[in-house]
């Protein structure tokens, strides 16, 4: 499916257009250690990320780059969702009605709303979105997060998971960086995404 | 054997015409008895725990590699599609070429400045034996500690290689991201991790070359790099051999720098430029749950 559909290749073209015009750093996120490094030295003007992420640059840029930074929205007013946390409850536990107890609690609108101003993880309860649609990071300039991601969860598409998903995402990030990191060009590196997700899910 | 010496005579060897010999006791029948068992017993113990960890691993594997087998579902039989699936797939023969490449990169280097360092200390030197301690260091020190160490060293942007080269105006070098590069820096923290290892066996090696070798080719004519050549080299053949038997296994199971120089994921690189045999076996098997096709590479 996803080699027929127009978005995603629109999307990867898009981002291979970037890596090829040298618009971005050349740095593997979460993996190059010279990535956390950019944070604290500005070796990267931007980046896309989700609301969790505030609290990771905050960490890794830390005291000094308080005042640094600021948020807004995609390009376009797009919105997207990039991950999240499941909480679940194993069939063989053996305490299964206190987790459920813990998983309310953990779940309710006052938590997620304080979890977001502390560390900005994005509450899941519609009831907690309104509640932070107020909130605002001192760190980021001020720039009204809670009014921000808000939007951005609204605008977010509605996404279906294959079980295939994991695996055809991986291979189509490894090929853009290849486009960025080696030269190749965007259509060798999605033709090749191509035969070597074949390859692995075939 | 000496545990022969306990049993009884073979009862051939009767003289005919004599009368049979009484019965033996029950107490020395289970004398003789324990004389023949005891040695299986006392080797047991090693063949139990191979058995367990070793033999039985292996025919499990080569069984599941007959098998579809996701992580989290049942085995399917599917006979030899895995491998068909590994011979015709690309991805594998990268692994292997890649596994060669940083095993030849790593090897080679290694063994050569194990060979000098160990013949660097075989002289009298001041502090020799703090020379030989100080080898052994980076044998003793975790691989995993090393990697994260050199992925920092290594950086592009704030590593230390990069600054050292930019003082004789190299432009830095993006080291992970390069195809050659990457194999370099990876090979790099192998020889870093094994060569005073293989210095000392060498060292070892070198000490038990009689003295007077040496004496007779310096009364020859014979200098010091004569003497290495003609006199060390040939003494060490036994233990060049082993040391380059050892490196290559180790190089041909090359899993834990790769991946940890990657930050953790075992694609090996945008273009899977350091992704080593190990590295792909565990991408299949754990990272996309494809068990039966993971127990295919390992076969």
């Amino acid at each position: 499916m996803y080699d027929t559909n127009p978005v995603i290749r629109s999307a990867f073209d898009t981002a291979a257009a970037a890596g090829q015009s040298g618009l971005t750093a050349r740095l593997e996120q979460f993996l190059d250690p010279a990535w956390d490094q950019g944070f604290a030295s500005g070796s990267f003007a931007t980046i896309a990320c989700p609301s969790w992420m505030i609290g990771y640059i905050k960490g890794k840029a830390g005291d000094a780059g308080s005042g640094q930074w600021n948020v807004t929205t995609l390009p376009g007013g797009e919105g997207g969702n990039w991950g999240g946390s499941y909480l679940g409850i194993p069939a063989v536990s053996e305490h299964k009605e206190e987790a459920g107890r813990l998983i309310a609690w953990l779940t309710a609108p006052e938590q997620q709303e304080r979890v977001f101003r502390q560390v900005a993880n994005f509450p899941s309860r519609t009831e907690a979105v309104q509640a932070v649609s107020d909130a605002t990071d001192p760190y980021f300039n001020d720039a009204p997060i809670g009014q921000i991601f808000s939007a951005s969860a609204e605008a977010a598409p509605i996404q279906t998971m294959g079980p295939n998903d994991g695996t055809i995402e991986e291979v189509l990030v490894q090929a853009l960086l290849s486009v960025e990191t080696t030269g190749a060009t965007p259509q060798a590196a999605w033709d090749s995404a191509v035969s070597e997700i074949d390859n692995q899910i075939g | 054997m000496t545990v022969q010496a306990d049993r009884p005579a073979p009862g051939g060897t009767t003289p005919p015409g004599a009368a049979p010999p009484p019965r033996p006791s029950w107490r020395s029948r289970l004398h003789a008895a324990e004389g023949r068992a005891a040695p299986y017993a006392y080797v047991a113990p090693f063949f139990l725990v191979f058995a367990a960890f070793g033999l039985f691993p292996l025919i499990y594997t080569a069984w599941i590699s007959l098998h579809q087998y996701r992580l989290g579902s049942r085995m399917r039989w599917n006979a030899g599609e895995n491998f068909g699936w590994l011979f015709t797939n690309p991805a594998f023969y990268n692994a292997l070429w890649k596994t060669f490449t940083i095993g030849v990169l790593s090897t080679v280097p290694q063994l050569l400045l194990a060979l000098a360092l160990a013949h660097l200390l075989n002289y009298r030197l001041r502090g020799r034996m703090f020379f030989r301690i100080t080898m052994l260091m980076p044998y003793a020190t975790s691989v995993a500690a090393a990697t994260l160490v050199f992925a920092v060293i290594f950086g592009r942007d704030q590593g230390v290689v990069n600054g050292l080269l930019g003082l004789v105006g190299i432009a830095p070098i993006d080291f992970r991201n390069g195809d050659w590069t990457a194999q370099i820096a990876i090979s790099v923290i192998v020889i870093w991790h094994w060569t005073g290892y293989n210095a000392l066996i060498y060292l070892a090696g070198m000490q038990s070359i009689p003295k007077d070798l040496y004496e007779a080719a310096a009364i020859d004519g014979a200098n010091r790099w004569h003497q290495f050549r003609h006199v060390t080299i040939p003494g060490l053949r036994p233990t060049i051999l082993f040391t380059i038997v050892v490196s290559t296994i180790g190089a041909s199971q090359l899993f834990a720098e790769p991946l940890l120089f990657g930050g953790g994921t075992p694609n090996g690189g945008s273009v899977n430029q350091y992704q080593t045999l190990g590295l792909f076996m565990y991408e299949q098997g754990w990272h996309y749950g494809q068990l039966g096709r993971a127990a295919a590479v390992a076969g």
